[in-house]
């Protein structure tokens, strides 16, 4: 039982936001249904099942338009605070520790310790991919659900003109609407609002015991530690 | 198999099927 208790415990920040998730997904999904259905009936419609629903464009998009600016955001930010430091903030790294760092900091080639995932001791390619492995796959879930966000917002704006009795558009016609860019920019900025300012309130806010936060005595001035 | 890695399958697996499967949703246009 020991063993079992260990490992959730390990595991935690993974189980728990995972678990919300999946519970969350399932809120939206309801109520999502419920404000479809206000819709279908207000236009004289026959409202639909959630296994319909489920299978739409209308939630698909709204799913996925969300999914693309969190990984824009975590993808901007690492490679952001490669370059960029705001000094005194938890979030940054040192202000003279700008950009990849030398291989010794890195434990990367010559430096690489027995412990050292295999990649990193290759030397080669393997090395060059696994050294950008995070902002890589950060990156292309980002592109990969922005390109869902396009033709699942096409899908269901097409299903809207029709049913307004216009003319549906082509995908790349999608791209010059302002459903499509209104749908994305709303997002962007959001996040964009929380990265600044997560980076400037940590300069003189504390959240004693988190890693997110300096430790509640360390002064205003002190950059990148963490609690 | 730790559940460090299963967490790292799951959600890596769940991400890769969920956008597979919406954007199909899209480009059947449904």
């Amino acid at each position: 039982v020991t063993g079992v208790r260990r490992t959730l415990r390990d595991n935690g920040l993974g189980l728990v936001f995972g678990l919300l998730f999946l519970a969350m997904l399932v809120g939206q999904a309801v109520s999502g249904l419920a404000q479809y259905n206000d819709q279908q009936i207000a236009i004289g419609a026959e409202p639909v099942s959630l296994g319909h629903y489920l299978t739409s464009s209308s939630f698909a998009v709204d799913v996925v338009e969300n999914w693309q600016s969190e990984y824009l955001q975590f993808f901007l930010y690492i490679f952001g605070t490669i370059w960029l430091v705001q000094r005194g903030s938890s979030e940054s790294k040192e202000v003279d520790r700008t950009g990849v760092e030398s291989d010794a900091d890195q434990l990367v080639g010559a430096h690489a310790r027995s412990d050292s995932p295999c990649w990193v001791r290759a030397g080669d390619w393997r090395t060059a991919v696994f050294s950008r492995s995070l902002g890589i796959v950060l990156g292309a879930i980002f592109v990969l659900s922005w390109f869902a966000q396009s033709v699942t917002g096409w899908a269901a704006y097409n299903a809207e003109q029709l049913g307004n009795r216009e003319d549906p558009v082509t995908w790349l016609g999608y791209l010059g609407e302002p459903d499509f860019w209104n749908r994305t920019l709303q997002n962007w900025q959001s996040e964009m609002l929380a990265v600044g300012s997560m980076a400037v309130l940590a300069v003189y806010l504390r959240q004693r015991g988190s890693p997110e936060s300096k430790p509640v005595g360390a002064a205003h001035g002190d950059t990148s530690e963490t609690g | 198999v730790s559940l460090t890695r299963i967490l790292f399958i799951a959600y890596v697996g769940v991400i890769t099927i969920a956008l597979v499967y919406f954007t199909l949703v899209g480009l059947l246009g449904r």
